[in-house]
């Protein structure tokens, strides 16, 4: 490492103009993450035209901060509304809302801000040490290890539906079938369109999320008469201490080395990284069963790892010019907008730039840790408004987060349709939590599959011959035979007990 | 019961969706499976799943357990709904704003408020933030409207 470029850095990034860039982008960046249907890379792009004239620096030093500010935003609406912000923060809402509703509104916020600045910081110090030989090792991940993340992914949906695996499962694969809707993107034929002009690019994941999330809970509140749901006895506005998060520090670390491995992979990001660390702290915990209902792991992991992916999505985007998720596309894109060259010989036109990226990604984390903190009594005060207002509020955003995707009332509509899908499916027990992650990896999983065989003409042994792929592979079904093997060896137990007291 | 319906539904839907995958045009001949392959595959198993999961709801029924709690789809519930369908199309008609100031103040009320005044101020005041923030500051184009009322609101946003 050059010493001399890290203090050319940090000089840089502290100048009093760029330091102010950093806490202006973390601030907008948290804002914007926090409106449901305003995500870090639309909120990037409605910046770019205040980046024109900033030069290069200054321009990248405020749109990494806002991505760092937007990854912790949507687990606000997330953990108070559950409404997920981004689609990053679905994961959050799995345990944070049920905190929410048990009046651990103020703790639930504490834990994603202190699990988000570890994530942060964490990604960007890999970020500074191991970026150039950990992009040599995602260029050895190809279609088959792409597929098969994309079903251990799958198979970890099968522990977030925690009263109906097989509920769960089918409501993923419908999910993914949603995915499909739309242009091929192999042949570019149209699949499920029905004759609608509209479905030729595909359903939009933000308006789905938005109704099977917010639009449901709303209606399940409405029918449920839980209007004073939220009174402010319930709202405690503990907040937690460092010393509190020492307790979770395995799940901290594990969340964050699998955010930053998920947000290295190009084409991956926080999504599927909070997905994939939900899973793993639901299968590496004591206490499964208390996931779902307002553990405090499940806020925990998907926090640190969509943090974390943000960082780690930074590295394939500088070093190899290949964006590790939507929003790095669009600071590739910017980087572009600056007459910048992306591509592996940008660290050697822009030395510097890696290390201002570095401070300032830093800076925005400890500012959203220490601003955070400062902000939690605001932002779980707003649970103290009558449901009629936070009700009206929450329906009015969904309404406006979705048309605001692609401007089109269409959008609208799709919301309006998944809300009422999503819920039935909450009050049946299927989980639309699944059916989003199956939208989520759906384009993904097809598209590998058949490159994959495409490339090998058909064979599909292909899948488990490479050896990162078998890995995978074999993780995914031990993840699916897990329960069936843990309820044996439990009954086994069981039954060797009755045995030992009847003698 | 409307556990088993939803089944149903969901069936159907998935049925249609594989009844349409025939109509997709196969793709190039070195695909080996084609774009109607992976989809196809995937509809049989989703319709094989809820197969057994309707199975086991009608189960459920037949032994009295799947009742349940009641659904209480009550005037709330469907009133949000029918709210939110002439707000969509009123978007188009009276713009935005105006729209929003008539859904915010009859979601107010439907959802317990009684003070009119109150529940009028706060509706016009909500319409107002919410354009300002969406329509001007970060420039979603918002729906104007028709007419005298369109050219309105370019003063706005």
């Amino acid at each position: 490492m050059d010493f001399q470029l890290l203090l050319d850095g940090l000089l840089t990034t502290i100048s009093p103009v760029n330091l102010l860039l950093v806490f202006a982008g973390m601030l907008i960046g948290v804002f914007f993450g926090s409106l449901p249907g305003i995500s870090s890379s639309m909120g990037i792009v409605l910046m770019l035209p205040f980046t024109y004239y900033m030069g290069i620096l200054p321009s990248i030093i405020l749109l990494v901060a806002l991505y760092a500010g937007s990854s912790y935003g949507g687990s606000i609406t997330a953990i108070l509304f559950n409404t997920p912000g981004t689609p990053e923060s679905v994961a959050t809402t799995f345990d944070g809302y049920p905190m929410t509703k048990q009046g651990k509104a103020g703790r639930a916020l504490s834990l994603a801000i202190s699990a988000s600045a570890f994530g942060g910081v964490f990604s960007v110090l890999i970020m500074l040490f191991l970026a150039p030989p950990l992009s040599t090792i995602a260029l050895k991940i190809q279609s088959a290890e792409y597929f098969a993340l994309t079903v251990l992914g799958l198979i970890v949906i099968a522990s977030i539906g925690t009263k109906s695996p097989l509920k769960a499962i089918s409501s993923g694969l419908i999910g993914i079938m949603i995915a499909l809707i739309g242009m091929d993107p192999m042949v570019g034929v149209d699949r499920f369109t029905f004759g609608h002009i509209e479905l030729m690019n595909g359903l939009e994941m933000i308006p789905i999320m938005i109704g099977a999330f917010a639009l449901a809970e709303v209606l399940n509140q409405v029918t449920e008469r839980h209007n004073q749901i939220n009174v402010d006895k319930k709202v405690s506005l503990e907040t937690v201490k460092l010393i509190d998060m020492i307790k979770y520090k395995w799940v901290l670390l594990k969340s964050a080395v699998i955010g930053t491995v998920i947000g290295i992979l190009p084409g991956t990001g926080g999504s599927i990284a909070s997905i994939v660390s939900y899973g793993e702290a639901i299968r590496s915990s004591k206490n499964k069963e208390r996931f779902g209902q307002g553990e405090e792991e499940g806020v925990v992991a998907p926090e640190t790892a969509n943090n974390a992916a943000a960082g780690g999505a930074m590295i394939p985007t500088l070093v190899l010019g290949i964006p590790g998720s939507p929003t790095t596309a669009i600071i590739l894109a910017a980087l572009a907008l600056q007459g910048l060259q992306p591509g592996p010989q940008l660290m050697s036109d822009q030395p510097l730039m890696l290390y201002c990226i570095f401070f300032s990604m830093l800076i925005a984390s400890v500012t959203v840790f220490i601003g955070g903190r400062i902000g939690v009594k605001a932002f779980a005060a707003i649970l103290k408004l009558p449901y009629s207002i936070l009700g009206t509020l929450i329906v009015l955003l969904s309404m406006v987060g979705s048309y605001a995707v692609g401007n089109s009332m269409f959008n609208v509509w799709i919301m309006f349709l998944f809300g009422i899908i999503g819920y039935f499916m909450k009050k049946y027990h299927f989980s639309p939590a699944a059916l989003i992650l199956g939208l989520v990896l759906g384009p993904m999983m097809e598209e590998n599959l058949r490159r994959q065989l495409l490339v090998t003409n058909g064979d599909y042994l292909s899948f488990i011959t490479r050896p990162i792929s078998a890995v995978i592979l074999l993780f995914a079904i031990v993840a699916l035979f897990y329960p069936v093997i843990a309820k044996a060896v439990k009954n086994r137990k069981n039954s060797n007990g009755d045995v030992s007291s009847n003698m | 019961m409307g556990e088993v319906i939803f089944h149903v539904f969901l069936i159907i839907v998935m049925g249609l969706f594989f009844k349409d995958s025939f109509a997709i045009t196969s793709g190039r001949s070195a695909d080996p499976i084609g774009p109607a392959g992976f989809p196809q595959t995937l509809l049989i198993i989703i319709i094989v799943l809820l197969l057994i999961s309707l199975f086991k709801a009608i189960r459920k029924l037949k032994s009295g357990e799947g009742k349940g709690e009641p659904l209480n789809l009550n005037f709330a519930y469907f009133g949000l709904l029918l709210g939110i369908i002439v707000f969509i199309i009123l978007n188009d008609l009276i713009s935005f704003t105006l729209a929003t100031i008539v859904f915010t103040f009859f979601l107010f009320w439907m959802l317990g408020q009684k003070r009119y005044v109150r529940m009028f101020v706060q509706s016009i005041l909500v319409a107002v933030v919410f354009t300002l923030v969406f329509g001007k500051v970060l420039s979603v184009p918002l729906p104007r409207g028709m007419g005298i009322l369109k050219e309105l609101t370019y003063f706005l946003y």
